[in-house]
């Protein structure tokens, strides 16, 4: 496989940039279910 | 019923922990190249007046969130009522995945090297070619899938049985083969040159702006602050050890370690005739292009070669395990799930997240364009992320914790910080500090992509040309072991007698005598 395009510059920052707001926004989305669930048990 | 939180077993593991968080790649590799670079002994004034005056201060307000809250990053911040502390909070779960992301990648290259070295792999060859092909090789995968099996292996087993166990193993043996490394290093012939270069005082440094720039991110960033992971080992911590002096012998333990680190890799270098390179060469560079070449023409050069590696692992793993801790306690505090479960799932979360990274390595062309996706996830999360978090937490700890977080600060300690000045410091004093590296670090970074003007000028360092070991590199050396192997010594010392006294105090029933 040609992963070239890992070491372009302009697609380095967009995906590095990418991958951390997606993840963060993720995990805060999981984290708001675990405490809404924690909740309702409660 | 709640389930009883994990703590350290013993203050000695705490410790050994402590250090084995703050002793990673950048003491072994960043610290000696800076020392060289800006003016050798010289450069110690304004690390040691940033490393007692900022840093230590930044490592207690973690400390400080996890103990009193007992809680991992995102319980902590939310537990004092910050404004969006969850939100912030989850950064320090989940920021330290993108750190490990990359890191677990260069302590997989120090695993190899480590078998390289003693199987003599890269002897007789071009080491930047032999590297190179390294990133692009099939191996890079294995050793990769081994080091996320060690942290969450070592993870998996528990903060007592786990971390602590381990640390205690690997941080004194760390110590020892450096010990054994310099040795070697500094009795080769012609070795005086290396520590020249490496320890008299060049004062020209002290005026140089960026000279401070690099020492305060250097004490920053040598403390493992700002990633939630001090956070983490600090909520481990019994009550009853005293928050000032530990942090004094975690700090002192940590610079120890960089110190030694310098005797072991410049005095060999200019004794085997890589002086000149090794001066100029940083991170990455030195440590897989340069000291392979040392090591090829030192004699017993596959021995120390493997020992010096070995070394490095150890420093490597311990940060590592640290940085993966946070996420493993939020889903254990939070989600429920047993230690056991977390560690694995986030050790396929953290090797997935670090394929990309790999598959970069098999791009055609050198070094840089190899390393290109590495260097950018640094970049956002070493200078620009952590530096935030860290003011972050100082913050917490300043403004919303107030006096609660000034009196944990003190708590069960022998050596007491005055509440008069200590508040006016931790409230303005290290945050502007830190704030300043920050805007510094922004500007360099945007300049350097020429993204605006040149407004921080390009140092060149300062020059060094050999006058031979004068008694002024011999007061600096004695003056620099003094300080911190002695200090270390003895605030090590202290803190552990002072907790054998306790315990004493308390079995034969005089705890109530003070």
């Amino acid at each position: 496989m040609d992963f070239t395009i890992l070491a372009d510059t302009r697609f380095g920052w967009a995906f590095v940039i990418t991958e951390i707001v997606l993840l963060y926004l993720v995990f805060l989305v999981i984290h708001r279910v675990v405490e809404k669930r924690l909740k309702d048990k409660q | 019923m709640t389930k009883k939180r994990e703590t350290w077993k013993s203050h000695w593991g705490m410790i050994a922990a402590m250090i084995g968080t703050a002793i990673g790649l950048g003491n072994i590799w960043r610290f000696p190249y800076l020392c060289g670079k800006y003016g050798g002994a010289s450069f110690l004034i304004p690390y040691i007046i940033l490393l007692f005056g900022i840093a230590i201060f930044a490592m207690m307000c973690e400390w400080v969130l996890g103990r009193h809250t007992k809680r991992e990053p995102l319980g902590a911040f939310d537990k004092i009522k910050f404004p969006f502390g969850r939100d912030i909070g989850a950064w320090g779960v989940i920021g330290p995945f993108f750190l490990y992301s990359y890191y677990i990648v260069i302590t997989s290259w120090v695993i190899f090297f480590i078998f390289a070295s003693f199987e003599g792999l890269y002897f007789g060859k071009d080491t930047e070619v032999y590297f190179s092909s390294f990133l692009g090789s099939k191996w890079i995968f294995l050793v990769h899938f081994i080091a996320v099996c060690l942290t969450s292996g070592i993870l998996a087993m528990g903060v007592q049985k786990g971390i602590e166990r381990a640390c205690k193993v690997m941080i004194p043996t760390l110590f020892v083969l450096l010990i054994i490394v310099a040795i070697r290093s500094v009795t080769l012939p012609g070795a005086g040159e290396g520590i020249e270069f490496y320890m008299r005082p060049r004062w020209g440094g002290l005026l140089n702006v960026e000279t401070w720039i690099a020492a305060l991110g250097q004490v920053f960033f040598t403390l493992s602050l700002g990633m939630g992971a001090m956070l983490i080992y600090g909520s481990y911590m019994k009550d009853e050890w005293g928050i000032p002096m530990n942090a004094l012998s975690v700090t002192l333990g940590n610079t120890s370690a960089s110190i030694l680190a310098g005797f072991a890799i410049f005095p060999a270098a200019f004794a085997l005739g890589f002086g000149r390179v090794i001066g100029s060469a940083e991170s990455i560079g030195l440590t897989f292009f340069v000291l392979p070449k040392v090591f090829e023409v030192m004699p017993g050069g596959h021995l120390f070669g493997g020992i010096f590696f070995i070394l490095l692992a150890f420093g490597a793993i311990s940060s590592a395990i640290s940085i993966q801790e946070p996420a493993i306690a939020w889903l254990k505090d939070e989600v429920g799930w047993s230690r056991k479960q977390s560690a694995i799932f986030t050790g396929i979360i953290l090797w997935i997240m670090g394929l990309p990274f790999i598959f970069n390595g098999f791009v055609r062309g050198g070094i840089g364009e190899k390393l290109a996706l590495l260097s950018k996830m640094d970049i956002i999360i070493a200078q620009l992320a952590i530096p935030v978090f860290g003011i972050i937490a100082i913050i917490a700890v300043g403004y919303f914790m107030k006096n609660r977080g000034f009196d944990e600060m003190n708590k069960n300690a022998r050596v007491k910080l005055s509440h008069t000045w200590l508040k006016p410091w931790i409230k303005a004093t290290v945050p502007v500090f830190i704030a300043l590296l920050f805007i510094l670090s922004l500007l360099k970074i945007l300049q350097d992509n020429g993204i605006i003007p040149i407004v921080i000028p390009a140092s060149q360092g300062v020059k060094f040309v050999s006058i031979g070991i004068t008694p002024m590199t011999i007061l600096a050396i004695i003056f620099i072991c003094l300080i911190f192997w002695g200090g270390f010594i003895y605030s090590t010392v202290k803190v552990l007698t002072i907790e054998k006294d306790k315990k004493g105090r308390v079995s034969r029933g005089l705890h109530h005598s003070r």
